[in-house]
């Protein structure tokens, strides 16, 4: 510590040059270090040599339109709260652009079927009592009129992005988050998983998946590697925020000292190279340290992360658990609409618990939120805890499913996922305890605004969860007793079948 | 109202369908999932996709039909859906014969952008209207054998072959699952969800597995 420290004094009265890059450059870092949609995944690809393109899991909605797969799973979603129209007027407007653009002066007949065009999205979509009326404000209504009739008999080609960018923002607020939390979003994700192509960035966002690759990382290097990418995460989202240098030097030299000094505990041993070129980059002419001083790095960890481990993961029993877990849960949803059919006797619907169970889609909220900033988001989000068994448990969304139209109140807003009189807690047919308010994170370390502190809680959250595993593992065998005396019980029932011999 | 409700289904399968303009893909499909004929259908703008849910082998099975302008304005919008279509229902109109003859280029553009094992259907449409028809039913045939295609004959209008072509095609792409030459685990087949078929025997919590004897 001294050394760099001393090294830093030392910069500061030299004139070293050091650029110092603001802003932007997380996005590279992002798109470089992580795979970041279907750009990285050629990349990817192309040096495998594969030649089909595997789906990767859509999560947000411009993912989600762009992934064939994703989309149609969002459609049938959309379908089911009755809100089909925006999709197919957000696509018809993207056809009606790309083919009215393509305009060119003097071009009579396309310029009759463009105008054409026009009024049919027009009476389709927009108009006063359009048959899939979009529900637009009557000023948005009014200005795509003003766009669209123009008096010189031109046709605007943008004349209704306005109305689509209003419709994408509904989506994407109001619906989309109900979507993530919905079967279908569980079912894309299963295909996903399924296929075999897992990304270190969907694994990051994933909370139940990060915590099932931490179990599964029971090798030192491996978590080494993950906590750094992790942590370097976090250092930069910070780095963007902080306005006194001290701060930011200080959180980058505790990343310095754990992985790459001389005297590092988790030495990432990525050798004297990098260790000099992180020293640099940390220690500056600005006082800051540079957005990529660990790009580099990050860029190491996780193509090893990528290749090494977690081909590993997915043919481990870890992520196996996840992959059933998810299955079960998809099946227990299908089942719903039947309440009188049936059930065995170790799975019995409890009460209207609230999100869906198991769904792994406990992320982000915005797209550009800070690392340990949805954290503090997600844990709204994590009511039913993620690494229960879900073989005893099924549990129902908000509202009836069966009759979409009418129960599915469109005002409801996708966020607090309880309904207003729904218990506090519950207790299933094992006799265990959960409560449905989340008391899970404790808020105790709110006043805490280092990047230090959330570090830290972050990677205790993290890496110790051995208490957790330990009550996973109690749960289960209690289960296995539970399930073979009521195998017992039932099959005692029965007429035996040895009177038939 | 549970019987219709929107998850008693096990599988989606995806089709698209391509063609000249004016054939009548929109009419197919609105026929199809309406039951009824739109005589004054507005050209497509880029995709239209209608759902209906059908019974094949008693699975019941969504079928998620996208239905693609043929005007060439809108070609490079449509191209984008051909990908992940398990089903591809190629139409022309019999009393038109530049529309079967622009058959080879969207029989190339089907085979290029979707899966190979894509079902591809032929249907010659206006079947009703037999006075002003242009192409015979036998070339038609043949062209369709050369090609590994199966063909028919419909009427959006009447609703002649309609239900027959969707459920064909569907029953096709169903076989392929069973016979294994759809490979599921690849992606792209067109064909949702996956997981009924690989059910790992851990999710046996579900199945009341009772054998007495």
């Amino acid at each position: 510590m001294n050394g760099i420290l001393g090294k830093f004094k030392l910069k500061k009265a030299q004139n070293s040059l050091d650029c110092h890059e603001n802003g932007g450059t997380l996005d590279s870092l992002e798109s470089c270090s992580m795979q970041n949609g279907v750009g990285d995944l050629e990349k990817i690809k192309n040096s495998t040599g594969e030649k089909n393109r595997t789906t990767s899991m859509a999560q947000t909605l411009e993912e989600t339109f762009h992934n064939s797969d994703a989309l149609s799973y969002f459609i049938q979603f959309m379908e089911s709260v009755a809100q089909l129209s925006l999709v197919k007027f957000w696509l018809h407007v993207e056809s009606f652009r790309a083919s009215a653009i393509s305009l060119t002066p003097g071009d009579n007949a396309l310029l009759e079927m463009i105008k054409s065009d026009t009024s049919n999205i027009y009476s389709k979509y927009i108009c006063i009592d359009a048959p899939c009326s979009i529900g637009l404000t009557e000023s948005l209504r009014k200005r795509v009129i003003d766009n669209i009739c123009q008096v010189n008999g031109k046709v605007d080609a943008h004349g209704f992005d306005d109305a689509q960018k209003f419709v994408w923002d509904i989506m994407e607020r109001r619906y989309f988050k109900e979507f993530m939390h919905s079967v279908y979003y569980a079912k894309h994700q299963l295909e996903v998983l399924q296929n075999g192509n897992l990304t270190l960035d969907v694994i990051l966002k994933t909370h139940s998946l990060l915590c099932a690759f931490i179990e599964f990382l029971d090798d030192q290097q491996g978590r080494n590697l993950l906590e750094f990418v992790i942590a370097v995460e976090s250092f930069n989202q910070e780095l963007k925020k902080t306005v006194d240098p001290e701060i930011a030097v200080d959180d980058a030299i505790i990343i310095y000292d754990k992985y790459f000094s001389m005297q590092a505990t988790n030495s990432l041993n990525f050798g004297n190279e990098i260790r000099v070129e992180v020293e640099a980059k940390i220690c500056t002419e600005s006082g800051f340290p540079t957005a990529d001083a660990f790009e580099k790095s990050q860029k190491m960890a996780s193509d090893l992360l990528k290749q090494k481990f977690i081909p590993l993961f997915l043919t481990s029993q870890h992520f196996q658990k996840i992959v059933n877990e998810l299955i079960s849960a998809i099946d227990n949803y299908l089942e719903l609409p039947n309440p009188n059919k049936p059930r065995t006797s170790s799975e019995k619907s409890s009460d209207t618990s609230v999100s869906f169970p198991s769904n792994l889609s406990e992320k982000r909220n915005s797209s550009s939120s800070s690392w340990t900033g949805s954290l503090k988001q997600n844990h709204r989000q994590r009511t039913v805890s993620f690494d229960r068994s879900t073989y005893s448990r099924s549990s129902t969304l908000n509202g009836d499913e069966d009759t979409p139209s009418s129960s599915r109140s469109i005002g409801t807003p996708a966020t607090p996922k309880r309904k207003l009189n729904s218990p506090l807690a519950k207790v299933d047919e094992y006799g265990r305890y959960t409560p449905l308010f989340d008391n899970s994170l404790s808020v105790a370390d709110e006043s805490a605004t280092s990047a230090r502190d959330r570090l830290r809680h972050t990677l205790d959250e993290f890496i110790h969860k051995s208490a957790a595993k330990e009550r996973l593992i109690a749960d289960e065998v209690a289960e296995l007793i539970i399930s073979d005396i009521q195998r017992m019980v039932t099959n005692k029932k029965a007429p035996s079948p040895r009177k038939n011999l | 109202m549970a019987s219709n409700g929107p998850y008693n289904y096990s599988y989606i399968f995806k089709y698209i369908i391509i063609g000249d303009m004016g054939v009548g893909k929109s009419c197919l499909l609105h026929q199809f999932t309406e039951k009824k004929f739109m005589a004054d259908c507005p050209h497509t703008i880029g995709v239209e996709f209608g759902t209906r849910i059908i019974e094949v082998n008693g699975q019941k099975i969504k079928l998620q039909i996208w239905d693609t302008a043929g005007q060439e304005r809108f070609r490079a919008v449509t191209r984008s859906y051909y990908r992940g279509a398990a089903g591809a229902l190629m139409v022309y109109d019999i009393t038109r014969r530049s529309t079967y003859n622009h058959l080879n280029s969207w029989l190339t553009d089907a085979k290029n952008l979707t899966n190979p094992n894509t079902v591809i259907f032929l249907i010659g449409n206006k079947s009703d209207m037999e006075a002003q028809r242009d192409v015979t039913y036998e070339e038609a045939k043949a062209f369709a054998e050369e090609n590994g295609l199966t063909f028919m004959e419909c009427s959006a209008k009447t609703g002649d072959n309609v239900e027959d072509a969707f459920l064909e095609t569907a029953r096709r792409i169903y076989q392929n699952i069973q016979d294994g030459s759809l490979d599921l685990n690849q992606a792209d087949t067109g064909v949702q969800p996956k997981q009924n078929l690989a059910r790992p025997a851990a999710a046996s919590g579900n199945e009341n597995k009772q054998c007495n004897c």
